[in-house]
């Protein structure tokens, strides 16, 4: 029985173990986002280099793959090959694509996480994701809100703090925790402003926050970056009465100068996109988001950053890395 | 008791625990499976180009084959999987807390190229 066991089991699991260790990766193309957490023992390869490891105790692993140069075609997945145009994959065939993961942990407590991708030109610069982006799902999943599927509003839960935004950069906004004693309106409509401050950071805007900023007659320090000061600014908002003057001068001047995100010209979530290999003269990645309050973690990943990132940090959430 | 008796328990347990497994619908559509033991799932993707939003909970003994984490699990795992297959363009959103559903949220623009 004993030599049964050895000759005969043992060689099957090692074959099935070994199987699940060689094959290659099954979803080429697809745009990948894990968050995995184990409590024990977890003997597994790393996904990102393939390389097998042992861990033991409490561990967060966090992927995010994007591909490049891989498309698939018809039923099957194919890499470097033509499709009926007679197009041949490349680096360039790499997503346009904008995207936000939060993850908030709390211990015995469970994980609350909310992901949201905006995939295609047509999806990246419409006002629905510029909406979508601005507000804050992944906070109103965290105080058991839930997301309106008709114009990704929430419906419930506080909203995050201004901060908390795909491209905000690490500094925080000195209105980022004002969000108490603040009235429903007044926060609705910060969100509001912050999503076209979004918007502008993402399209590189700075000729209309500079125009609103000198509408609304705050000064802009030498060497300050008209969009975060737009963006201090409206994360200051406290009263009804800021929320006036802002809206004025957010609102479009007579003359058409100002852009519309309606508009087919509006530089609205205008993004990097890989256009060939990397080269230096790629166009200007937006500055990494970075975790704002609540104890959560949120990150963009815009495409041109990286196609494959993978982070093992107990307790937070994926982070980019370029 | 032999060492060779108690090797010989091993795969009568396992397969006493195997044999315990459930699967139900929610409400929402989702296809809950509950396996005690030895257990395969298996998901279709129910249209071509579909995106696959996959959460698994799992405790005690768990080889995966996911292109994302392969190999062997002992203890607790928790996992949230989202895969949007080439060429899909539009928007997702999708959201998990403890003791809710799984919340997605698709709207595709087109099914076209993402050239």
């Amino acid at each position: 029985m004993k030599n049964n066991l050895f000759t005969h089991v043992f060689p099957l699991v090692a074959a099935v173990v070994s199987m699940l260790f060689t094959q290659g990766c099954t979803t080429n193309g697809y745009i990948t986002s894990s968050v995995a957490t184990v409590v024990g023992l977890d003997v597994s390869e790393n996904p990102k280099t393939q390389i097998p490891h042992v861990k033991f105790g409490y561990a967060r692993t966090g992927l995010y793959y994007v591909p490049t140069g891989k498309t698939a075609y018809g039923d099957s997945l194919r890499q470097g090959v033509d499709d009926a145009a007679g197009n041949r994959d490349s680096v360039k065939d790499t997503p346009t694509l904008v995207s936000e993961i939060f993850v908030h942990s709390k211990f015995l407590g469970g994980i609350t996480i909310s992901e949201k991708f905006a995939i295609g030109d047509a999806a990246v610069k419409s006002s629905a994701a510029a909406t979508a982006f601005a507000n804050n799902g992944a906070h109103a999943v965290a105080s058991n809100g839930r997301i309106d599927t008709t114009g990704g509003s929430i419906v419930g839960g506080d909203p995050l703090p201004p901060s908390i935004q795909p491209g905000t950069t690490s500094k925080t906004p000195k209105g980022a925790d004002s969000s108490r004693g603040v009235s429903a309106e007044v926060r609705r409509a910060r969100e509001v402003l912050s999503g076209e401050v979004v918007a502008m950071r993402l399209g590189h805007d700075e000729e209309r926050a500079i125009a609103i900023l000198r509408k609304h007659k705050t000064k802009i320090k030498a060497g300050d970056d008209p969009i975060e000061t737009l963006a201090d600014e409206v994360a200051s908002i406290r009263t009804k009465d800021d929320v006036q003057g802002w809206k004025n001068a957010f609102s479009p001047e007579k003359s058409g100068n100002a852009t519309d995100a309606s508009t087919p010209n509006s530089r609205m979530l205008r993004l990097p996109v890989h256009s060939g290999p990397l080269k230096p003269t790629n166009p200007p990645v937006p500055p990494p988001a970075v975790s704002g309050g609540n104890n959560g973690n949120t990150s963009s990943l815009p495409p041109a950053i990286k196609p494959s990132t993978s982070t093992d940090t107990p307790g937070a959430a994926p982070k980019r890395t370029n | 008791m032999n060492a060779a008796s108690q090797i010989s328990l091993l795969p009568i347990l396992l397969l006493a625990f195997a044999v315990a497994s459930c699967s139900w619908t929610g409400k929402d559509g989702t296809r809950h499976s509950l396996v005690i033991g030895i257990g395969v799932l298996s998901t279709k993707e129910q249209m071509q180009g579909a995106a696959l939003i996959t959460k698994t909970s799992l405790l005690g003994v768990a080889l995966q084959g996911n292109p994302a984490m392969r190999g062997l699990i002992v203890g607790y795992s928790e996992r949230l999987l989202a895969q949007i297959p080439p060429r899909w363009e539009g928007q997702l959103s999708l959201a998990s807390s403890p003791r809710k559903p799984l919340t997605v949220q698709a709207s595709a623009c087109n099914s076209g190229g993402r050239h």
